[in-house]
């Protein structure tokens, strides 16, 4: 009963001999870009104040690479997708910059033109696969429902035969019977399963899962990210993962960007980031997870909380928190998204020397 | 603001809100929403009036003058003893200054609603918290009465009664307090059934307190804001209540002052004087919307998670 | 068994191990939860039951921890709410400082709980919100008189939130004023001020974000260190669990199915299904991953465990005596710590 297949282990990890391409921010992107975002800025209006949930925040995806997004709650990274799926109301929220798409505006836009792209071409997968499912429809009308949206002229038989299709793709047994059930009958596991089948029902090149497995068992998420990857490997899609588990980062993306408190501090090859973070709190995130060699020993935490989004401290936003910290850190705009080593950008002054071992 | 903060706690300074509610910021979120600040203005008012009824109209409410009747407002008549009387709001049928009645009015009005909302609330919450808290058979039979008691329409069922028994004020009150309970006892399950199980009530357990204590201190606070918001409903309800009751005439008799009995017999005299309908229906209309719009904001303003909002 | 349990320890215990006495202090024996199915009108139960602790033992010794994993829906909380008696046991013993907690009246149970607290995961859900962090810690010194003398509350108070983290002005702020990982800061001040000898911490961190998670678990180390507590520790972290526990109890589906200390359970773990779920936590070091096992299928209903062993119908091990025999929690050839699998060895990495 059990798969002791290696292979399943998700994610391809990048090797040194992968080609080099487009370091967020760095570099201009090249051909293969597939969803391009450039300073991307969104607040939202709120009682306490303006709250600015993403600051600026530019990156690129290629075709079929796997990117991780990784932060904390706050830090913004679940705004900047739903900023690029179109999922936020305007007003409350105010979004600037540029969101492209195969060259289209996806912030500017007509919507017409918008909605072939979004849940088409790029589709989501969210962290709560219960509540995203309508429990008053059975599985597979939700999963049909995408093909007479997107190809008009579907018929029943045929959207439901897709259905049982990719109910069987993503691993759901007797996808024949359960095409008739309704969601409650589903575990939250094979809820975030047919979130899958939907998400890729109609092939799309990039698909963004928001923190896939968070609401799953350990085994579970071992068995969604195995599935995740086998999909991308089969199709092609880029993925952009989502997530605030270093440990699911390292071991599914290719390449990551960590955020804080609306920015992009730190991007690149996940294998050399995780290896030596030019980051402090890419370092600190890292020291804060329990390792085995840590037991029986303090953490090495970072101090404090992040910040209030209606109140980004001014200079480096991380400076309250940061060991690192100078006079240099506490003033002026902060410090930018600046190339470190190959491929790899870091938004702090000391990032060369961090990388250097200092 | 944060920027400034020590590195150990930068999170609770960007967002620094009031500990404590005192009565100026309620004053001051208040004077923000002007149409409720209208709605409680008046209700101040009218209670205020009707308390002090019998020491600001100078008029007897009762004693009629078949010399002055159904004189339009601002006319003066003689009075019985022989002064000139200036009627702001007109004369009745029976040459009764109206503004002195719908003072008195509002004070029937105002202490049947109160009253039998203090008992039924009082009743109808202590039976839902110990429903609710205790489950079981005490959960069921007291679910049941309550199941019995909605299955019938309240009202049709207070007429009923007061037919039988006779109106009068005290019957009134103590009908309605009857069949409101209810209300009550549904909502008190209902919040003490979601917090039973919550992880404070748990914690409370777990450090050794009692079953009332976890009543009393830990589940019951949690329903004043609601119960504060349905009493408040409630009232307006039993206003609109009594005036259709004895509008019907099965409520308070003539010749007591009643916005009800007031409307009652202003209708006959609706083409000749309209101001005998219009001001008492006018009195139970701005009651109840002041009520509910008073209900309304309390409803947001009590919330303790909400309420920091509203004082920004 | 349930004594054997304790006694199988690992020689190397790194610097804490001095600080763990060989007393026990909570013994918990056969301990059994079972929730009956509430039917409709028409439609009873028909006798039906979760079983949502089935049998469990174990010991726990004074300044010990004791982490249990386990998925969701194993059970691990039902099993500490049993423990504490917030959820009145089926059936079992659990004795405490020697005397059988299940035994008592729930007025002598009140006395007892003094020194048994608990931690909430939700640290939204578990203060009242009406309450001020002066108040919620006060609570139990109106309970228990004398532990604290009302005039001394002020001082321990402000005492107690500076041993947390906090700082003796929080006292008069409400819980909403506060971040998550202060709220468990609050959590843990309260579980404190009866200064217990056992703190069941149930997912106390699960809520929280790492760079919190990692204060919140310094925080709890330090105040064991320096307190001489004994916790229980329950999540679904593994890492986590490593990381603050000196023994580990899996369990699965209502059942304990191994147990043993840290480096037993991490290095050497005999059961198929503690194999398979610490195979299954994503690692940063790319050296340090094992091959991974993928279990498949979903964890059967409660309502109907399979028969023998729970885990057969996920086992890449299972064989047919795994179905008619169920496999008691023993120490097993090789094994130095209890499994409860009829084929337990050892996994080679």
């Amino acid at each position: 009963m059990v798969d002791l297949n290696p292979a399943a282990e998700c994610g391809e990890r990048p090797s040194s001999s992968e080609p080099p391409g487009s370091a967020a921010a760095t570099v201009t992107p090249p051909t293969d870009v597939a969803l391009a975002v450039s300073d991307l800025r969104v607040a939202f209006e709120s009682p306490h104040g303006l709250v600015r949930a993403v600051n600026g925040v530019s990156f690129s995806i290629r075709r079929g690479e796997t990117v991780g997004i990784l932060g904390e709650s706050g830090s913004g990274k679940s705004v900047s997708v739903s900023a690029v799926m179109g999922l936020l109301d305007r007003p409350p929220a105010h979004i600037t910059g540029d969101i492209r798409f195969r060259g289209v505006d996806l912030l500017r836009a007509p919507a017409r033109e918008t909605r072939r792209i979004r849940g088409n071409r790029i589709s989501m997968v969210f962290q709560d696969p219960v509540t995203a499912l309508n429990p008053s429809l059975t599985v597979g009308y939700q999963i049909g429902e995408l093909f007479r949206v997107h190809r008009p002229g579907t018929s029943r038989r045929y959207a439901l035969r897709e259905a049982v299709e990719l109910m069987d793709r993503v691993g759901i047994p007797s996808a024949r019977e359960r095409v008739h059930g309704y969601p409650h009958e589903l575990s939250g596991g094979m809820s975030q399963r047919i979130m899958i089948a939907m998400a890729i029902a109609l092939k799309p090149d990039i698909l963004i899962a928001d923190e896939p497995t968070t609401a799953l068992d350990v085994t579970v998420q071992a068995q969604i990210m195995a599935l995740l990857a086998e999909l991308r490997r089969e199709t092609g899609m880029a993925l952009i993962l989502i997530t605030h588990d270093v440990g699911v980062v390292s071991e599914c993306t290719e390449r990551v960007m960590v955020m804080y408190a609306g920015r992009i501090v730190e991007s690149g090859p996940t294998g050399a980031i995780l290896a030596r973070p030019a980051h402090p709190y890419t370092a600190g995130l890292m020291s804060s997870m329990p390792r085995a060699e840590m037991k029986n020993r303090r953490l090495v935490v970072i101090e404090g909380a992040p910040p209030v989004m209606t109140a980004i401290p001014p200079g480096c936003a991380f400076h309250p928190r940061c060991g690192r910290r100078r006079p240099l850190c506490t003033g002026g705009g902060g410090p930018g998204l600046r190339g470190v080593a190959e491929e790899r950008a870091s938004a702090c002054h000391f990032a060369a020397e961090m990388v250097a071992g200092g | 603001m944060a920027a400034s903060s020590s590195v150990s706690r930068p999170g609770t300074t960007g967002e620094e809100r009031q500990a404590r509610v005192t009565a100026r910021d309620l004053a001051a979120a208040l004077a923000r929403d002007w149409v409720v600040l209208l709605a409680v203005v008046f209700l101040v008012v009218l209670v205020a009036a009707a308390v002090l009824a019998h020491l600001l109209m100078p008029y007897d409410p009762l004693l009629p003058n078949i010399f002055a009747g159904r004189r339009p407002p601002f006319s003066e008549t003689r009075g019985l003893d022989g002064g000139v009387q200036l009627h702001l709001l007109g004369t009745d049928a029976l040459g009764r200054d109206m503004l002195t009645r719908l003072v008195y009015g509002a004070r029937a009005s105002l202490s049947v609603g109160v009253v039998a909302v203090a008992v039924s609330a009082v009743i109808g919450t202590t039976l839902g918290l110990f429903a609710g808290f205790l489950g079981g058979r005490v959960d069921t039979v007291v679910m049941r009465t309550v199941d019995a008691f909605q299955a019938v329409p309240s009202l049709l069922v207070a007429l009923f009664v007061l037919f039988i028994i006779g109106g009068g004020l005290v019957n009134m009150v103590v009908i309605f307090a009857l069949v409101r309970w209810v209300v009550y006892a549904r909502l008190a399950r209902g919040i003490t059934l979601s917090y039973r199980e919550s992880s404070y009530v748990e914690a409370a357990r777990s450090i050794g307190a009692t079953d009332l204590r976890i009543i009393f201190r830990h589940i019951l606070p949690n329903m004043f804001s609601p119960l504060l918001v349905l009493a408040t409903l409630e009232v307006a309800l039993l206003i609109l209540a009594e005036a259709g009751l004895s509008f019907l005439g099965f409520g308070l008799k003539p010749p007591e002052p009643s916005w009800g009995l007031m409307i009652a017999r202003g209708r006959e005299y609706l083409r000749e004087a309209w101001w005998m309908i219009t001001f008492p229906g006018l009195a139970v209309f701005l009651t109840t919307l002041s009520l509910n719009l008073f209900a309304n904001w309390l409803r947001t303003i009590t919330d303790p998670v909400q309420r920091w909002r509203w004082l920004i | 068994m349930a004594g054997a349990a304790g006694t199988a320890r690992h020689p190397a215990q790194g610097e804490r191990a001095g600080a763990v006495l060989r007393e026990p202090l909570l013994e918990v024996e056969h301990l059994v939860k079972h929730y009956p199915v509430r039917g409709g009108l028409l439609r009873p139960g028909g006798g039906k039951v979760v079983r949502a602790v089935d049998d469990v033992s174990f010991v726990l010794h004074r300044g010990e921890t004791l982490g249990i994993v386990g998925e969701s829906g194993c059970g691990k909380s039902t099993l500490s709410r049993a423990i504490l008696r917030l959820t009145e046991p089926t059936g079992g013993r659990v004795r405490f400082a020697g005397e059988d907690l299940l035994q008592l009246s729930r007025r002598e149970m009140r006395a007892r709980r003094r020194h048994l607290q608990i931690v909430f995961q939700d640290p939204f859900a578990s203060l009242n919100p009406r309450m001020t962090v002066a108040q919620i810690i006060r609570e139990p010194w109106s309970i228990f008189k004398g532990v604290v003398p009302r005039p001394e509350w002020d001082r321990r108070t402000a005492e107690l939130l500076v041993q947390v983290g906090l700082s003796p002005d929080d006292a008069h702020r409400y819980p909403y004023q506060f971040s998550g990982g202060q709220r468990q800061r609050i959590g843990i001040a309260r579980a404190l001020t009866l200064n217990p000898k056992l703190v069941v911490c149930d997912e106390p961190v699960s809520a929280l974000d790492v760079s919190i998670q990692a204060q919140v678990l310094n925080l709890l180390a330090e105040i064991q260190e320096k307190l001489g507590l004994s916790y229980i520790f329950i999540a679904h972290d593994l890492s986590v669990v490593r990381h603050i526990s000196d023994r580990i109890a899996v369990m699965y589906l209502g059942k304990l199915v191994e147990i043993g200390t840290w480096q037993e359970i991490y290095e050497t773990p005999a059961h198929p299904y503690t194999q398979a779920l610490l195979s299954s936590v994503p690692v940063i070091e790319p050296e340090a991953r094992g091959e991974r096992i993928i279990l498949k299928g979903e964890v059967p209903s409660p309502l109907a465990p399979p028969s023998g062993c729970r885990f057969r119908t996920r086992c890449r091990k299972a064989a047919a005596v795994c179905a008619t025999e169920e496999p008691v929690l023993e120490t097993r050839g090789a094994v130095g710590h209890l499994t409860a699998c009829h084929f337990a060895a050892p996994r080679e990495y």
